[in-house]
C-alpha cells in the first residue's frame, strides 16, 4: 500500500441536530480529520441496525448514529425509540466481535459544532489505535 | 402417566371435533419414520384422527403450520376454526401470532398438553446406548425404554434444553388440557450461562466464534420459516431492491443475515428454541435470542420478554431508559 491507512467513519446524523451541529463545526472553522463521511437522515430513529451493519460490510472503520438529546427530538419520541434499539444494537455489535470504540451513539444538539469535531476528533484516534476493521467486511 | 396414555382421548375428540364440524382442521403429530421422531401432521377428516400420535417426542412446533393453515383461509372466513395440539412453548407461540395480528384468536381450538418436557431423541439415544421405543417423564427422572429394556436419567440428561428452564409448560386459553397435573417444574432456571461465556471472551475470540457458526450456515431460512416471531409476508431479506442481504453465502452476508433475524425477534422471541431445533448446520441460534433477552431484562426491567404482551419493549419506551452503550460509572 503505497497511501498510508486513514481511519473511516460513517456517522448517521440527525438532520434535526446533529446534522446541523456537524453544519455548526464548519462555518465555526473547527478542524477536524476528514475520517468522517456523514449521512443526513431524518431522526436518529430512521436508523436501521441493519445500516450499521452495512457500514462495516462496506468498508467503514467506525460508524456513529447520532441526533438529538432526548427530550429534544424534532419528532418528539423519535430518539427514544432510538435509545432503546441502540442500548441493545450496541451491546449485541460487541457480542458478534465489533470492538466499543468502533460503534459510538452519541446525542449532538445543532449548537454543539464543538461537541461534534471533538468527538470526531475522538473516535477517529481511537479507531488509529484499533487499525482498519476486517470484521463482517466484504471480500473485493 | 405418561403422555402416550392420554393419545386415546386426544384421538376421539379431535375426531369428534372433526366430524361435528367444529374444527376444520388438526395440527398434531403423526408417526415418523423411527419412535423417537413423531412428525408434524395436518388433518382434516376424522377418519384420520386414528393416525395422531402423542407421546414424550412430539416436540416439533407447530404454530407455523397454523399461520399456513389460517393464511390460506384468508381473512374473515366463516369456517370453523383450526384445532391444534400445543405445549406451553407452543401456546407462547400461538400468542405471538396473536398479537402480531397474524392469526385471529378465534380462528383457533387449542387442544393443550400439560407438559413436563420433550425428550431429545439424540439425547436419549446416546444415554440409552440403544434405540429408544418409548420414554415417560417422571418425578425427577426420566425412564426410557429400549429393546433391551427400562434405562432411567436425569432429566438434565435427555430432555431439550428449553425445557429445563421452562417456566411456562402449560399453554393460556386452551379449550381442552391433556395430560397429568401438577407437572414437576423446571429444573433450573434460565440463567443465560451462555451469554455470559460468550461474553467473557475477548473481542476478537468473540468474533471467531460467531464466524465460526455463521460460516456452516446454508442460508435455508429454517430458522425463520420455523419461528413464530418471524412471520412477515415479505421479508427484508428477500428484498431484490433495497437488497438487504445477496445470494452468495460470503461470512459477510452470513452476519448480515444473522444480525438481521436476530434483531427482529428481540424483545419478541418467545424462547420456544425451533430455530435452533430446526437448524441442519447447528447453529447455537438461541445464543443470539438470549443475549437480547438478558440485556432486554438488564437495561429495561423486563423479566420475562418471552411473554407476548401488547407492546413489546422495543415498540415503546420509558422517558427515564438508561443508555445502554454506556458503562454504569460513564452516565453523562
Amino acid at each position: 500500500m503505497s497511501e498510508q491507512w486513514q481511519p473511516r467513519i460513517v456517522a448517521f446524523a440527525c438532520r434535526w441536530c446533529t446534522y446541523a451541529g456537524a453544519d455548526l463545526a464548519g462555518t465555526s472553522r473547527k478542524k477536524y480529520p476528514p475520517s468522517v463521511r456523514v449521512i443526513r437522515v431524518p431522526c436518529s430513529g430512521r436508523v436501521n441496525p441493519s445500516f450499521v451493519i452495512r457500514a462495516f460490510q462496506r468498508g467503514a472503520d467506525g460508524v456513529l448514529v447520532s441526533g438529538c438529546h432526548p427530550g429534544d427530538c424534532h419528532y418528539i419520541e423519535g430518539n427514544l425509540y432510538t435509545r432503546r434499539r441502540y442500548s441493545l444494537a450496541k451491546r449485541f455489535l460487541e457480542y458478534l466481535g465489533i470492538e466499543p470504540g468502533r460503534f459510538r451513539v452519541e446525542w449532538i444538539s445543532a449548537a454543539e459544532g464543538d461537541r461534534f469535531a471533538e468527538l470526531v476528533t475522538e473516535m477517529t484516534e481511537d479507531i488509529r489505535q484499533l487499525g482498519p476493521n476486517w470484521k463482517m467486511r466484504e471480500q473485493a | 402417566m405418561s403422555l402416550k396414555s392420554y393419545e386415546n382421548a386426544l384421538r376421539d375428540e379431535v375426531r369428534d371435533l372433526l366430524q361435528e364440524e367444529k374444527i376444520r382442521t388438526f395440527v398434531g403429530y403423526e408417526a415418523g419414520y423411527r419412535p423417537e421422531s413423531p412428525v408434524p401432521v395436518i388433518i382434516r377428516e376424522a377418519g384420520r384422527a386414528e393416525e395422531l400420535v402423542l407421546d414424550e417426542f412430539c416436540g416439533a412446533g407447530l404454530t407455523r403450520y397454523v399461520l399456513d393453515e389460517s393464511t390460506r383461509a384468508g381473512v374473515g372466513s366463516d369456517m370453523p376454526p383450526i384445532g391444534v395440539l400445543a405445549r406451553g412453548c407452543d401456546g407462547l407461540g400461538l400468542a405471538r401470532l396473536i398479537r402480531d395480528n397474524r392469526v385471529a384468536e378465534d380462528d383457533l381450538y387449542v387442544i393443550g398438553v400439560r407438559c413436563r418436557g420433550v425428550v431429545d431423541p439424540d439425547r436419549a439415544r446416546s444415554v440409552a446406548g440403544a434405540a429408544v421405543l418409548a420414554a415417560e417423564i417422571a418425578e425427577g427422572e426420566v425412564v426410557l425404554t429400549t429393546a433391551r429394556g427400562e434405562v432411567r436419567c436425569a432429566p438434565q440428561d435427555c430432555l431439550m434444553d428449553k425445557c429445563l428452564t421452562c417456566e411456562d409448560p402449560v399453554p393460556e386459553g386452551a379449550q381442552v388440557l391433556l395430560g397429568d397435573e401438577g407437572a414437576p417444574g423446571a429444573v433450573g432456571r434460565r440463567d443465560f450461562a451462555g451469554v455470559a461465556e460468550i461474553e467473557a471472551l475477548s473481542p476478537d475470540e468473540r468474533y471467531r466464534f460467531w464466524a465460526r457458526q455463521f460460516e456452516r450456515c446454508l442460508r435455508c431460512f429454517a430458522c425463520r420459516n420455523a419461528c413464530p416471531a418471524c412471520s412477515c409476508v415479505t421479508c427484508s431479506l428477500e428484498d431484490s431492491d433495497p437488497e438487504w442481504l445477496n445470494r452468495s453465502t460470503e461470512l459477510s452476508e452470513q452476519f448480515m443475515f444473522h444480525f438481521t433475524r436476530a434483531f427482529h425477534v428481540a424483545g419478541r422471541c418467545v424462547g420456544c428454541g425451533e430455530c435452533e431445533r430446526v437448524c441442519p448446520a447447528d447453529i447455537p441460534l438461541m445464543l443470539l435470542n438470549e443475549k437480547f433477552m438478558k440485556d432486554i431484562g438488564e437495561l429495561f426491567g423486563v423479566t420475562d420478554p418471552h411473554i407476548p404482551s401488547a407492546v413489546e419493549p422495543l415498540g415503546k419506551f420509558d422517558p427515564e431508559d438508561p443508555e445502554g452503550w454506556r458503562g454504569e460509572d460513564e452516565r453523562p
